[in-house]
């Protein structure tokens, strides 16, 4: 038989039990959308620095043409040989990021997708070849990419011409560097 | 006795059950809401770091000026390749690393910033120059008013900075002693004359604030500077854009400068590279020969070991670049 004092002790237990619960179940849920918070709030921080990015690479004394607004297609090769070599350099700068230039026009739909390299550039053919430069790539999470992109005048002064492409920013909701 | 009766039992079991129960979950609370401070304060104050940062890349992506209100007084420094919130020594202490080339005084303790950008050209451009200075930092410029290379160099610094320009002859270390004794950071700087020298300077304002003399010799692309202990550093500047950080910084402008220099080395081997790939798609012959020599010029641009070397490759680089524009060729830069 239990007794009528036990009944009260396991009562109180109980009572204290199921608010000690409630109490972390409350705690943790709060926990749980404070994180959730601070991603969202890093993915924001994310996008505006991927933006404020667009029109500093644009700019970028590596990558563009001299005071002209445009991106010089000459200097990508020899950018990419620079970064390979000194890439906390870069890193630095671009922290986790995915940056593509895309030729858009004019250039045929089979080449668009096409990486110019070394072996494309010396070819006769250049630029009608290939038609994307992957200028940057730095992304060891493998995490999900947001985008952001901007058209930009290409200059190519091989042959003194001007072409229409896109700068593409892939970034990971991550502000690290 | 307690144990003599079962109900003192209960209310002892209770009381222990509730004072431990009590001590677990105050435990729990009390680490939750370290971490969740801890938290908050580790997000908010790498956000004023990159508010900053992205700030400074946004202004940095043309020419101007602009003053920044933080919106608070805070303490930010500007050390080399770091930029930092808070007292290295205190709790909220954070550091943002920065690929920018930032001309300033080590610490700034004030809600507003005034910032100027400016290209950095060697003839080609290398990076943007950023100049910082808020109020507590004050800095004179002391040199011959009717000489045009010294007015052309004061004339160019935005009023906003609020550097003035005075004569040589007119300088007066006495009238300016209130102004420095309210400053956090005192600069002097002469060019080509130094009527009064940094010990002079220290006696006549005291020991109230950081107190630097650089003295410019234009004609050599040199200066001395004298940090707030009266240490002298010998330092060199690669045109206008690295004299003007050199005010700006003062004695902390070595290691900014050797940033700027390293990228100027990035730079040149990007247009070495450039120039070779060029040369090996131009048919005309004439273009080519003049494409070569400047590629060779660039390679030894980049070795040059005196700022001699780089004061006459620069001037080469720019003529040869004019020249292959004159045969429509395609160009260096």
């Amino acid at each position: 038989m239990v007794k009528k004092g036990q009944v009260h002790v396991s009562e109180t237990i109980l009572v204290l039990f199921v608010v000690v619960i409630i109490l972390m179940m409350g705690v943790t849920i709060y926990f749980k959308f404070s994180v959730e918070k601070s991603k969202t709030l890093a993915e924001e921080l994310s996008e505006e620095q991927a933006t404020i990015m667009l029109a500093k690479a644009v700019g970028l004394e590596e990558l563009s043409c001299e005071g002209l607004g445009c991106m010089d297609t000459s200097k990508f090769l020899p950018f990419k040989r620079v970064l390979g070599e000194d890439f906390g350099r870069y890193k630095r700068m671009f922290g986790r990021k995915r940056i593509v230039v895309k030729e858009l026009y004019p250039i045929e739909d089979s080449v668009k997708e096409v990486e110019c390299d070394v072996v494309k550039y010396i070819q006769m053919e250049y630029p009608e070849n290939c038609g994307s430069w992957v200028i940057y790539d730095y992304n060891p999470e493998n995490e999900p990419a947001a985008k952001v992109s901007t058209i930009v005048s290409l200059y190519y002064p091989e042959f003194d011409e001007y072409r229409v492409g896109r700068l593409e920013i892939e970034h990971y909701g991550d502000i690290r560097r | 006795m307690i144990k003599s009766k079962k109900g003192n039992t209960d209310l002892l079991f209770k009381w222990m059950f509730g004072i431990i129960a009590g001590a677990i979950v105050l435990t729990f609370f009390i680490r939750f809401s370290y971490v969740h401070l801890s938290g908050e304060s580790l997000i908010e104050g790498n956000r004023i770091l990159l508010t900053v940062d992205n700030k400074l890349d946004a202004l940095g992506v043309r020419e101007g000026t602009d003053v920044f209100d933080l919106k608070d007084d805070f303490s930010l420094g500007f050390d080399c390749s770091l930029i930092t919130s808070g007292d290295i020594m205190g709790e909220n202490f954070f550091e943002r690393k920065t690929d920018k080339i930032i001309f300033g005084p080590e610490k700034i303790n004030d809600r507003f910033i005034s910032i100027w950008t400016k290209k950095w050209e060697a003839p080609y451009g290398i990076s943007t120059f950023y100049y910082l200075k808020d109020k507590g930092s004050n800095i004179l410029l002391i040199g011959s008013t009717n000489s045009e290379e010294f007015s052309d160099f004061t004339g160019k610094i935005p009023s906003i900075m609020g550097v003035p320009a005075i004569e040589t002859t007119q300088f007066n270390p006495a009238d300016f002693t209130s102004q420095a004794r309210q400053s956090n950071k005192f600069t002097v700087v002469y060019f080509d004359r130094t009527p009064y020298d940094w010990s002079v300077l220290k006696s006549q304002y005291g020991s109230f604030m950081d107190l630097e003399v650089i003295v410019v010799n234009t004609a050599d692309h040199t200066a001395e500077v004298y940090d707030y202990n009266g240490n002298k550093e010998e330092v060199f500047y690669f045109r206008d854009e690295m004299l003007y950080g050199l005010i700006f910084s003062g004695s902390k402008y070595s290691c900014t400068k050797d940033i700027a220099m390293e990228r100027f080395n990035v730079l040149t081997r990007i247009y070495t590279e450039k120039v070779s790939r060029i040369m090996s798609k131009e048919n005309r012959q004439e273009c080519v020969d003049l494409l070569n020599e400047a590629r060779k010029m660039l390679e030894a641009y980049q070795n040059s070991l005196t700022k001699t070397e780089l004061y006459n490759y620069f001037e080469k680089i720019e003529k040869q670049n004019l020249q292959l524009e004159r045969e429509d060729c395609p160009t260096v830069y």
